[in-house]
């Protein structure tokens, strides 16, 4: 008897399959971090680029205004300079950059160790929670009353509780799954996230814990400024730096499909890391009320940090040996070699601003974001496109080769990140340069004009860097066949 | 289909030049740091843009003001305002830090700071103004008193 396909009797149908509220299909968290913090680098990149348009014309885009709410009272907005550049460092570093880091950490965890990932639906609450946190954040650096300004701007106390609670959360999914795994040592890529996810918690821990001392018990203002500039400090160099090590030591050697060239250097940049970091980031501690030697020992810890990322990248190099080819084009390779390229520069950059002599030419101009711009849109965020490239396909299960969109993403955001921190560190020599020679404020404006200039314009490259990230993730997902790739270990799967 | 994909680890010893290279990087720093043992710091309040209290404070509000000014004050006086075209003005609510103020300072003791930030009165039109702006022209009279309770916080 024939059947009449469209004519289904209810017996006939397929069970109904049920969604739960928050999903727990394999690297489904990761792929979440990995797509919210896409969003977040088109958002941080355009905030990049507004800030300086600001400084180019700061009577027409600035403003300023109060209002009169029920209850609340007069609450203040501030759309100036130094608010948009907050919240453009903020957005970097705190919604495109870590969420990119647990995407990775959550996606190459469980392939390292083995097993799947332990608390999948915690890691999506991390998610929400973080994610939730920055937004509000954000938000409220524009309020005076709530937040104010920074290097990494201080977020009012409930946004830090918030994100504390993410990281709480992507730390425990981290944890449980290391302990589940249980296979001898793990490789470096693990102990530069463990210690990463560790440190940097710890940083959040203590930055909300000056804030709520500044609001509850009026902690003196200097400490508070000091544990600040501090925390600032670790996150750069415990989380974005680890994270972007431990990513290029897993990604590299995939993808080339070579063995790990030395595990000795690795292991080396690892314990020389771990300890300079925390040396690195006293130097931040710079007030009359800190000794002098004090500081200049966190400056030295600065300088010194060069050698775990000189030793780091000696490992990856010589594991891309025999593969150099695969550079050629846009993708993983070319993009962990770019990567690279600007982990050497912003260490060596790190160290030169670290000098006493430069640090009193270029202190508060330019120079500092653009010295950063290397490490953050330069070192992390290739390494992150890379880990994208690999990861994304296996993610969604799709069948993709690179489109010219791939390269688009490449040359946006290379010669975006290479304009705009040049630029800026260009603005920041001439600012510190013409200050000391006592040049009026007409010139000075005038000759920062066309740096500020370009290093808009990178930066608007860096967002159409971002909206290419974006693009290729969304064809990949609507338009590619469905591909099967391995998965972590089969018993642990099937909980 | 599932798998445990172990990633190789090649040698677990470290080059010669590997080590050679870490001791020149250790080198370069306690060469650093012995040569910059002594010095001072400058404060931190000044350099960044908040003062970190959840409330707004002078501090806040005076960076608002002074960014808002064209040129920016700190364009002169330096981002920590110690100095750079213009003079250092920490230390300036004890008295006038050039020596062509200290008139208009004993003229007038309790508002020679606004005075001379504003340029537009008749009290500082026959001073030397050495390419400060007349604030007064594009700043309120309170927006220029936050400024001055501002520098007079500054040690």
């Amino acid at each position: 008897m024939a059947v009449n396909p469209k004519k289904l009797r209810p017996y006939d149908q397929p069970p109904r399959v049920r969604r739960p509220l928050i999903p727990s299909r394999p690297d489904s968290a990761a792929t979440a971090f990995l797509v919210l913090g896409a969003l977040w680098l088109m958002v941080a990149a355009g905030l990049g680029s507004i800030w300086l348009l600001m400084l180019i014309f700061p009577d027409q885009l600035h403003y300023s205004a109060e209002f009169g709410l029920p209850l609340i009272g007069t609450l203040g907005v501030d759309f100036s300079p130094a608010t948009v550049s907050s919240a453009f460092t903020d957005a970097l570093v705190f919604g495109w950059l870590s969420n990119a880091a647990f995407a990775a950490i959550l996606f190459i965890t469980p392939r390292l160790t083995g097993t799947r990932l332990v608390g999948e639906q915690m890691a999506w609450g991390g998610m929400a929670l973080w994610n939730l946190g920055v937004a509000g954040g954000l938000a409220g650096i524009y309020i005076p009353q709530l937040a104010t300004t920074g290097p990494l701007a201080e977020f009012p106390l409930p946004a830090d509780g918030l994100m504390l609670l993410g990281m709480l959360s992507v730390n425990g999914a981290f944890w449980r799954t290391l302990m589940a795994g249980g296979r001898g040592l793990p490789y470096l890529s693990i102990w530069f996230f463990g210690l990463g996810l560790l440190a940097s918690m710890g940083a959040y821990a203590l930055g909300a814990a000056a804030q709520a001392g500044a609001t509850f018990i009026h902690l003196d203002q200097t400490t508070v400024a000091l544990i600040y500039a501090f925390v600032a400090r670790l996150i750069f160099t415990y989380w974005i730096l680890g994270s972007t090590i431990g990513t290029l030591l897993y990604v590299v050697p995939r993808t080339t499909l070579n063995a790990l060239a030395s595990g000795g250097l690795a292991m080396a940049s690892w314990l020389l890391w771990a300890g300079l970091s925390a040396i690195s980031a006293i130097g931040a501690l710079a007030d009359p009320s800190v000794p002098f030697v004090i500081t200049q020992l966190g400056n030295a810890g600065t300088i010194l940090l060069v050698a775990p990322v000189f030793l780091a990248v000696a490992a990856l190099g010589l594991t891309l040996h025999g593969r150099w080819s695969l550079m050629l084009g846009a993708g993983t390779v070319a993009f962990c070699v770019i990567s690279m390229a600007f982990l050497v520069g912003s260490a060596l950059l790190d160290a030169i601003g670290a000098l006493h002599s430069v640090q009193t030419l270029v202190h508060g101009t330019e120079w500092m974001v653009g010295a950063s711009l290397f490490g953050t849109l330069g070192a992390a965020t290739f390494a992150f496109f890379a880990f994208a490239d690999h990861a994304a396909p296996r993610m969604f299960r799709r069948d993709w080769t690179d489109t010219p969109i791939t390269d688009a993403q490449q040359w946006a955001t290379l010669a975006g990140t290479a304009m705009a921190g040049l630029a800026l560190m260009g603005a920041g020599i001439a600012h510190g340069s013409l200050m000391a020679q006592g040049a009026p404020g007409d010139q000075l404006n005038g000759t920062l004009l066309w740096f500020r200039l370009v290093a808009g314009g990178g930066l608007g490259l860096v967002a159409l860097g971002g909206v290419c990230l974006v693009g290729t993730l969304f064809l990949m997902y609507t338009t590619a066949r469905r591909a099967e790739y391995a998965q972590a270990d089969a018993v642990a799967a099937a909980d | 289909m599932t798998v445990r994909t172990p990633i190789e680890v090649g040698s677990r010893t470290i080059p010669g030049w590997a080590i050679g290279l870490t001791v020149l990087v250790f080198l370069v720093g306690g060469v650093y740091l012995a040569g910059n043992l002594s010095g001072t710091n400058p404060p931190i309040l000044a350099a960044a843009s908040g003062s970190g209290s959840a409330a707004p404070d002078v501090a806040q509000q005076a960076r608002q003001v002074m960014n808002k000014a064209q040129p920016p004050c700190t364009a002169c006086h330096g981002t920590d305002l110690t100095g750079g075209v213009g003079p250092n003005l920490h230390g300036v609510g004890e008295g006038p830090v050039t020596a062509d103020l200290k008139q208009l300072a004993t003229d007038h003791p309790d508002n020679w700071l606004n005075l001379w930030i504003d340029g537009t009165d008749p009290a500082v039109k026959d001073i030397d103004r050495k390419g400060m702006p007349q604030f007064g022209q594009q700043l309120s009279a309170e927006e220029i008193g936050t400024i001055v309770d501002y520098l007079k916080t500054l040690p």
